[in-house]
């Protein structure tokens, strides 16, 4: 290739795609579903964020199945999905939020309600819509809660998660243990026992440090991160059963026994399948990567160790909220069809759990093993406190708890610091 | 025409110059305003004027002294490594001898892998069941224990260090082989009549033929060095506990997990000012010797 | 004794290409791996077992093809702006006087050390006050005028190795500076351009928080934004990640391989008067 012609076909290029870019300027404005399509009765172009992940089974569902399904059933309607990493879509809704650069109707962590409710971008939907008591009617009462701020409801849920204990029953039997652990003093002795018996493997893996990984064991002794009425973190964040519980975590932690949230540890959830942990506490989502990845793992099940004050899981999963002022009726009608019987048991069907009472029913739901012990533990599943701060909160959780986990600094003390780092934030 | 032609200089200038000022320069002025506000990502419609606060906030953050620590060490270790091994390699391939250009196209291949991928690889071969410790303890044999490469600051930072090194060398090679072939080839012939083996002629012919091109590379390299982000966001996200945090997954964190754009902004000049300075001192020293 | 510096040479040069570019065999090699092997150990240096499934599925999902178009179209567009003003700023600075020239180079220069993260959030507030947001033109100007002042130095540099004295030879058969800027230092100018264009599109190729920030039509991502998303919340399938990645730089090796006979005579002038 000589330089000339690399030059010609440079400037050809460059032609050409100036033109393309224009071309494509043009060809955008006129899919924006918020533009004047709407009012003039022709057909809407609904907007839809997501973080169901390119490529998985859950993304093919929405795309493959369900958006025809509803474009069939609602002529005039066309729905746009948009893939973003889950973290990415928070800043995408943080961001569009101050410019109104937003979707119709997005896919809500059950954590971001309360923040994007507080900045005023989120529909009230009881307020706007006759028929909410209905839909609400037809769906799972904790779930359903995570989207009521106040005195109204900003999010519709879709989908529902917790954790349970998972035990690699080949790991527990070399320890001499026939079964899981059913109470933390009987967690922290199978651990210590499974430590003396492999030196290489972790009785347990936790794979981070944040509220979603640390606010079950917390709970589960006891303790709390905010006041019932979350106006303050004093008295319970360092509260003695918090104090209590993280001081044996950490003691198990500097033993050996619990590993998993260092950066460079083994990832848990393949090293529970290879031999690497005894125990884990994870999702549904375990389960499919089991399934491509380690197809001869066999995980078992269990309670997640129960303290003086239960076993209390964390509540996980996502909200539906609308964000359109335009289109409110057909984004309306979109987030009740994901929510409705169908549409639900598909997604149930690829390992989200679904939220729709009929649905849970459904007996194509009810033939998924898996989903057994979830339901069960979500009955006393809990929700991190609905605040708008709560992701700042959580990266001071974060912070804390490593250097709790990762220094000989004092418990009580650290707890202190956060404690009144957290009012502050709760103060905003 | 050179010494004249005033007006022309202007006309050739203005579109670029005025092109940039638009769209880089004056959303940098506008940062360096924010930085004198109360300004948080969730509003950007409402700021309030706090003065000097958020630079006096940037000074007294633990985080920031740091984060400029960590800047200082990757610097100190980077910086060097890439300068001494794409010198050399450039050294041993700037004659057109056979198979260079093969050997030519390897060294450059991680200049154009993206920081991305190159993150993800070096944090697979670094963890703890990595592909290296398994060398380390299985197939050599040389210790018994792992070695936990990214959960200790000081070993993790190293690792990223690497990372710049493996990806940089190719970049420092190209230079140089550039500025390689300016220099005479009489010169090295003549050196050999006087008696000089190798390494002298590296030290009295060629060192000093490509002083300029070594100090631009140093100052490149060191503004690089402050710019390092995708690759400790991606290998420890400055964990743990900001131990391996630099000045822009700091600032990355407070614009966009902490939402306080007014911070970030002092952050970013304070930054500037040091890497100013940074560069007005080497061009001071070099003016002297 | 000959013989065994080349060997010992040889050797070394070998063992450093090796370290060069084993991550991207190891690379290479997981994006062939079937899921089922991903995370095997002890780790193996040849997976056992090789498919093209990850491949397969990387491409067909989402609109692969439409997004690899896209960077295309927005790196090749910034060139053009990059390239058309960058020559003519490097040809004012190398070839007249005037004031504020200094000034001018000096703020140029500047520019280089503030990291392009930081001005994410006022280059944003400006898009959408000029009405680019969402659309290419939000992108290409932006990388271009990032582009400009290190690509305003390399062919500065280049420019001032040509002698004068074909400025003079010029100005004495009547032409004026267009034309010597046009119909001399441009063509002579070349192989400067080859360095300029590697150097741009590793920046704009992989250019990731910018292209997130102000695009939200789904067919108008470029290729780094498509990668991003192949990364799950809870999981994350590595070898779908890494197939799409090995077909995003295709582009760029190819690129170099083509180029890289012009690359080092390129930069010679630029850098040596550095």
């Amino acid at each position: 290739m000589k330089i000339k012609s690399y030059i010609g076909a440079l400037a050809l290029l460059l032609v050409l795609s100036l033109l393309a870019a224009c071309g494509s300027d043009t060809n955008g404005s006129n899919n924006n579903g918020t533009g004047s399509d709407g009012k003039s009765g022709k057909e809407t172009t609904l907007t839809f964020w997501h973080h169901y992940s390119t490529a998985s089974p859950e993304e093919k569902t929405l795309t493959e199945q369900l958006i025809p399904q509803f474009e069939a059933a609602n002529p005039g309607i066309k729905v746009k999905a948009v893939a973003y990493p889950w973290d990415q879509l928070h800043k995408k809704l943080q961001i569009g939020g101050s410019s109104n650069d937003l979707p119709d109707v997005a896919r809500l962590d059950i954590i971001w309600v309360p923040e994007f409710q507080k900045q005023g971008l989120l529909v009230a939907l009881d307020e706007k819509f006759a028929d909410f008591d209905e839909t609400a009617k037809g769906l799972l009462e904790g779930p359903l809660s995570t989207g009521k701020i106040g005195d109204h409801y900003y999010g519709l849920p879709l989908n529902t998660n917790t954790k349970v204990l998972f035990w690699n029953k080949a790991m527990l039997e070399g320890s001499g243990l026939s079964k899981a652990p059913e109470t933390t003093e009987e967690f922290f002795t199978a651990i210590a026992q499974i430590k003396a018996q492999s030196g290489k493997a972790w009785g347990f893996g936790e794979p981070a440090l944040q509220g979603w990984n640390i606010l079950p064991w917390i709970w589960s002794n006891g303790g709390d991160v905010l006041s019932p009425a979350m106006d303050t973190a004093q008295g319970y964040l360092n509260s003695p059963a918090t104090v209590d519980i993280l001081t044996k975590l950490r003691a198990a932690a500097q033993a050996g026994q619990i590993a998993g949230f260092k950066p460079g540890d083994v990832p848990v959830t393949e090293g529970h399948a290879q031999g690497s942990y005894a125990m884990m506490a994870e999702g549904p989502w375990a389960f499919a990567q089991f399934e491509s990845q380690f197809p001869d793992f066999k995980a078992g099940t269990a309670y997640f160790p129960r303290g003086s004050a239960g076993s209390i899981q964390v509540l996980g999963g996502e909200d539906l909220g609308i964000f359109s002022k335009e289109n409110g009726e057909e984004s309306w009608k979109f987030v009740k069809f994901l929510t409705s019987e169908a549409a639900q048991v598909s997604m149930g069907k690829v390992g989200q759990i679904p939220v729709n009472l009929k649905a849970m029913e459904n007996s194509e739901i009810k033939n998924i093993a898996y989903f057994a012990p979830f339901l069960e533990q979500l009955k006393t599943s809990k929700a991190r406190p609905p605040v708008a701060a709560w992701p700042q909160i959580d990266t001071v959780i974060n912070d804390t708890m490593s250097s709790i986990f990762m220094t000989d600094r004092d418990i009580k003390s650290e707890l202190d610091q956060a404690a009144a780092k957290i009012d502050e934030l709760l103060k905003q | 025409m050179n010494k004249k032609g005033g007006l022309a200089g202007y006309l050739f200038a203005a579109p670029g110059f005025l092109f940039f000022s638009f769209f880089l320069l004056y959303p940098l002025l506008r940062n360096f305003l924010f930085s004198f506000y109360d300004f948080k990502l969730t509003n950007l419609n409402d700021k309030t004027f706090t003065g000097f606060a958020n630079y006096l906030h940037v000074f007294q953050d633990s985080v920031f002294w740091l984060s400029l620590r960590n800047i200082i060490i990757y610097g100190v270790i980077s910086v060097p490594g890439q300068m001494i091994l794409g010198f050399l390699v450039a050294y041993a391939l700037y004659q057109n001898r056979k198979g260079t250009t093969v050997f030519r196209v390897f060294y450059f291949l991680p200049v154009i892998t993206s920081w991305v991928v190159a993150s993800l690889i070096f944090k697979f071969v670094f963890t703890d069941q990595g592909l290296l410790n398994y060398i380390i303890t299985d197939t050599l044999h040389l210790t018994d224990s792992t070695i936990s490469w990214l959960s200790d600051p000081m070993k993790a930072l190293l690792v990223i260090s690497f990372l710049g090194i493996w990806k940089g060398v190719g970049w420092v090679m190209v230079i140089y082989l550039a500025a390689l072939q300016g220099v005479p080839k009489e010169m090295y012939e003549a050196a050999s009549l006087d008696g000089c083996n190798g390494w002298q002629k590296i030290r009295y012919i060629t060192l000093p033929a490509v002083r300029s091109t070594t100090l631009f590379i140093q100052l490149m390299l060191i503004i690089g060095a402050f710019n390092v982000f995708t690759s400790v966001y991606l290998v420890t996200n400055g964990g743990p506990m900001h131990e391996t945090e630099v000045m822009l997954t700091w600032m990355y964190q407070k614009a966009f997990t902490e939402y306080d754009l007014g911070y970030a902004s002092a952050l970013s000049y304070v930054f500037a000012v040091l890497i100013a300075g940074l560069t007005f001192i080497q061009f001071r020293l070099n003016k002297r010797d | 004794m000959r013989i065994w510096k080349s060997v010992i040479l040889y050797g070394l040069l070998t063992a450093g290409a090796v370290l060069s570019v084993y991550p991207l065999i190891y690379m290479v090699l997981t994006a062939f791996k079937p899921m089922t092997l991903l995370f095997e150990f002890p780790p193996k240096l040849i997976p056992s077992e090789l498919t093209w499934a990850n491949f397969a599925e990387a491409w067909a999902s989402q609109n692969f093809s439409v997004y690899m178009l896209n960077s295309v179209i927005v790196t090749m567009a910034s060139f053009v702006l990059i390239f058309g003003f960058s020559s003519m700023l490097a040809f004012s600075f190398s070839r007249f006087q005037f004031r504020g020239k200094r000034l001018i180079f000096a703020i140029l220069m500047g520019s280089l050390v503030i990291p392009s993260l930081t001005l994410i959030i006022p280059q944003f507030m400006l898009i959408r006050e000029i009405g680019m947001f969402d659309s290419h033109w939000g992108l290409i100007t932006v990388y271009a005028a990032g582009g400009i002042p290190f690509t305003t130095f390399l062919l500065k540099g280049f420019f001032d190795s040509i002698s004068r004295d074909i400025d003079e030879s010029v100005e004495m058969d009547g032409g004026n500076a267009f034309k010597l800027f046009t119909a001399i230092i441009l063509p002579l100018s070349k192989p400067a351009f080859v360095p300029a264009t590697i150097f741009n599109a590793l920046v704009v190729w992989e250019e990731f928080p910018w292209a997130l920030t102000i695009i939200n039509d789904p067919l108008k991502r470029t290729l780094p934004i498509a990668l991003a998303n192949f990364q799950g919340q809870y999981t994350t399938q590595w070898g779908i990640v890494f197939a799409g990645s090995l077909i995003a730089i295709v582009p760029i090796i190819v690129l170099f391989i083509l180029l890289q006979r012009y690359f080092v005579a390129g930069i010679t002038a630029g850098a040596v008067k550095g």
